[in-house]
Parts: C-alpha cells; structure tokens; sequence
C-alpha cells in the first residue's frame, strides 16, 4: 500500500513539470514501485523455495495467486459486507464530522464544550473502542459501519476545523469592504478554502476506515474479511489469509486512489498561498 | 459640493491589555469628488488606519468620518467604495475573471450598476486581455494586481482606497502600473485615496500628497503637486517634480 501512496505523490509531482523529458520521467517514477514490487515477490518466491519454508508459515506468492483464483467466490462473498461496511462509514463519519467542524467554526462556546471530549474518545484505541460498540449495536453490521465512523471521525474534524479557520484574515477584510454576508463568506472563501485540508483527511479516512471495518469484524462477524483473516489464521490457511488480506489491502488502494483522483480534479490550485 | 471624504477631528485609539496606542489623533481632511490624494508618511504613522475609517474596517473613537455626505457603513453597503491591499487577495481557486466578479456575486448590492466596466473590459483595461481563465498562480505578481485593481473596479466605486497596492512590486512593473492608474483615474473619474512610502510614486500620480507624521498619527501638512496631466514617467526629472520631492523629503525627515 505504501509503495502505490508514493505512486500518486510521484504522479502529483511530475504533473506539473512541463516539457516531454518531464512527463517520461513521470512515467519512470510511476513505474518505478511496481518493478521494486515485482523484484520483492521474485525475491520472496526464491528465498521460500530454497529455505523450503512450510506453506503454512509463508506461502509463496505463487501459492497465493492460485488461492486467490481457486477461492474467489469466497473471497467475493467476505469482500462485499466489508466493502459496504467501510464505505458507509466512510460517508457517515466524515458527514458527522464536517457538520461539526460547520457548528464549531460558528460557535466557539460549543467547540470548547465538546472538543475536548472528542479528543478523548480519539484517544481511546480503535481496539478498545470496537468491543464497545459492538455490546452496543450488535453483531450486525451496523457495530462495524459505526467503527469505520468512528475511525474516520477524528482526522476530518480535526483538518476540517483547521481548514475553516485558516482562512487568510486580509480575505476577510475584503469580504466586509464587499459588505458579504456570514452565508456569503462561509460558501464563497471558507468551504473553498478549507477544501485541500479536507481532502488530506479523506485520504487518510480512505483507508482507515476498511482497517476500522475489519476490526469490527475480527470481535465478531460471520461475514466479512476481518471475519475471514480469523478464521483463516485458526485454520493455519496461510494462503487463504494472506489472500484475504492482498484483498483487503487493494480494496484500501482503490477507495485511496478514487479519493486522490476526485482531489486532483477539485482542488486544481496551489494550496497554502496567499495570492 | 459634498466632499468625497470629510474627516473632522477623526481620532482612533486602539486599546489592549498592554495600554492604548494613539494610531490617529485629530485629523481634519476634505478630499473633493474626482480627486486623487496620496498618505504619505513614515511607518506607524496611521496612514493605514486612515484608509480603513474610510473603508468602514475601523470606527473613530473620537470626531467623525463621512463618506459622500454620509456614514461610511452606507457607502460600504452601497458599493461606492473600493478596496485595494497591498497582497492582492485573490481567492486562489478562482479564475482572474471570476475574481474580478467576485463583488457583483456577494453582498446586498449585488447587480452591475450600469454595466458600464464588464469584468472582461475591466480586465482588458488593466491590460489583461488573453489571461480571464488563468489562475491566481498562474499570474505573475503584477498581474494579480492589475486583477485585485479590475476587481475593486468592478462595482464602479466613487471612492477608490488602495493601501500600498505596488509595495511588493519590482520598480519597472511599479512604473507601468502608476502610468496605468493614472489612465484608469482620469478614464473613471474616480476619487482615489492612496497610502504610499514612496516619495516619488506620491509625486508622479497624486493632486495633493498628505503628509502624515508619527507618535501620535496626525496631519503634518498637505502638500500641493501642481504638474499637469497627464503625467509622462519622465516628468519625474523635471525641476518641479524635484522641488516637491526634496521638499517632502524635508518634512518626513522632520517627523
């Protein structure tokens, strides 16, 4: 995951270096990490065969890509719950914490009331935090949207505050001398404003939420990816985990990518400047 | 005629934890419509505060502030003034036209008035014909503050206030853009109150340059630059344009 994060970075460099030497370097660098991870499953194929690892200690690649096909359907079938899952909460906790970055920038006496109560309930470990709601909404899936939120909830809050407040004050001069009203100034300078901050937290909450997704299914769930690592590591399926987790991870990739891509079509000015 | 600025024994006092500072103390001024006014003084001398009484950003604690006859709240709200900073506070994600429209979209005036300057024939005028689409970053320092000048025109203010507009601007750019607004005034006929350091740049464009002194902020004298327009860059070598400037010169280094 790491490797295709670097990716996008390299992409987001080189676009906005002109000329064609530029852009073949762009292509270099993009390629760049799939070769270094191609060479790592060559290096890790040999080094399994010539220690002779047993299978259920580190399987190969190869044995890897035969169970990913072999059991697909399974595989498919945990995929669509945690998808769903992280998704929704991915929607719901970053709504939830917009709004109430929306209701702090307006209301400083409710930001003092109620900041200090989400930075605690942040720092309780996710692990902590997923037992709870689970007692609380049930097995369902609804315990796991709840935690994808949660896991969501902080960053964004945190950014979108950030993102709002920092508008740049001789900004807000000029919108008294246009004699703007509040709405005018929340919809024209702050939401714009706060845009590159908000989509740092997205990606961010991108990928946390499918890890908040599995936890909840990991303290208990029939379904689900989480549910499937469990069951795979207690039946020494090692090549059924890790390609539960190879599908977890590119499920995480793609929301990541998808996230990346709308920022780059949205937020197309240089942030941070003060034109 | 109803002065476009009358200041009588304007006072302003800003007071924190630390104590009060006296930015501007008893300033009495009146500027007439169509006129074009210079604040000259050292740093900390209130010729900011000056310009922002008259833009409604700050109220006198003492004495009285009209703009066009009235309070400076109503031209505020009614468009007749403009304001130019010095940064040219562009909203980065907008284009230069959308910028230059940003005026006619906010606010409780919000129509054109007579259609008179478009958008787009204001950003012509400022000579940025060719560059509506491109952003703020994509512009060039004196580009985006012929844009933040487009904008404050946009509106057709009566009173145009510009607080160092061309401080952060290398010299020849500097120099095209007085030329410019020099043209922009006498095409307008706007009255434009204009907070400079530049002993030179408050010669070459202004009628009356006011000469501000420090500790506390309060008016010095005015000084008259009688040299026709409209003006060449090269009137800045001729005997008179000279005297004004040493003689200005004097009266700084005296405050």
């Amino acid at each position: 995951m790491a490797t295709v994060s670097r990716a996008a970075t390299s992409v987001e460099r080189s676009a906005g270096a002109p000329g064609a030497s530029a852009s073949t370097r762009g292509w270099r660098d993009t390629l760049l990490p799939f070769g270094a991870a191609a060479a790592l499953l060559v290096a890790w194929q040999v080094l399994a065969w010539a220690f002779s690892l047993p299978i259920y200690i580190a399987p190969t690649p190869a044995q890897i890509a035969r169970t990913l096909v072999a059991e697909l359907p399974t595989l498919l079938r945990n995929f669509a719950p945690t998808a769903i899952e992280s998704f929704v909460g991915f929607l719901l906790g970053n709504t939830f914490a917009i709004l109430m970055a929306v209701v702090f920038v307006h209301s400083k006496r409710l930001e003092a009331a109620l900041y200090p109560i989400a930075v605690f309930i942040n720092t309780i470990p996710i692990l902590a935090k997923a037992p709870i709601l689970v007692l609380i909404f049930g097995l369902g899936m609804t315990s796991k949207v709840v935690i994808a939120a949660f896991i969501c909830f902080f960053p964004t809050l945190a950014n979108m505050v950030r993102g709002l407040t920092s508008v740049n004050p001789q900004s807000l001069e000029l919108m008294r001398v246009l004699s703007a009203s509040r709405a005018e100034v929340f919809w024209k300078l702050r939401v714009p404003s706060s845009l590159p901050f908000l989509f740092s937290a997205l990606k961010i909450a991108s990928t946390t939420s499918v890890l908040g997704a599995i936890v909840g299914e990991w303290i208990g769930a029939d379904l689900g990816l989480g549910a499937l690592i469990i069951e795979a590591t207690h039946n020494f399926r090692s090549p059924l985990l890790y390609a539960t987790v190879f599908v977890a991870s590119g499920w995480a990739v793609i929301f990541f990518a998808v996230v990346s891509f709308a920022e780059r079509r949205i937020v197309t000015w240089k942030p941070g400047e003060s034109a | 005629m109803t002065p476009a600025v009358k200041l009588e024994g304007a006072s302003v006092r800003f007071t924190s934890e630390r104590g009060s500072v006296t930015a501007l103390e008893d300033v009495g001024i009146e500027i007439p419509p169509g006129g074009f006014w210079s604040l000259l003084g050292p740093s900390g001398c209130g010729k900011s505060t000056l310009l922002r009484l008259v833009a409604d950003l700050v109220a006198p604690t003492q004495g009285s502030v009209a703009v066009l006859g009235g309070p400076p709240a109503t031209a505020r709200v009614n468009r007749d003034l403009g304001f130019v900073f010095q940064d040219p506070t562009l909203l980065p994600w907008r284009s230069a036209l959308e910028n230059v429209r940003l005026p006619l979209e906010v606010g409780p005036q919000k129509r054109e008035r007579s259609a008179q300057w478009t958008p787009e024939g204001l950003l012509r005028l400022v000579g940025l014909a060719g560059r509506e689409d491109a952003l703020p970053h994509e512009l060039s320092g004196g580009m985006r503050q012929r844009v933040a000048i487009a904008r404050a025109l946009v509106s057709e203010p009566r009173i145009l206030l510009m607080d160092e507009p061309f401080g952060a601007l290398d010299e020849i750019t500097r120099d095209t853009l007085n030329e410019e607004l020099l043209r922009i005034w006498r095409q307008t006929g706007t009255t434009i109150l204009f907070v400079t350091h530049s002993i030179p740049e408050a010669v070459f464009l202004s009628e009356r340059v006011l000469v501000l002194a420090t500790n506390p902020g309060r008016v010095r004298e005015v000084v008259d630059c009688r040299l026709p327009y409209p003006r060449p860059l090269s009137v800045r070598e001729t005997p008179e344009f000279m005297r004004i400037a040493a003689h200005l010169r004097a009266l700084l280094q005296s405050c």
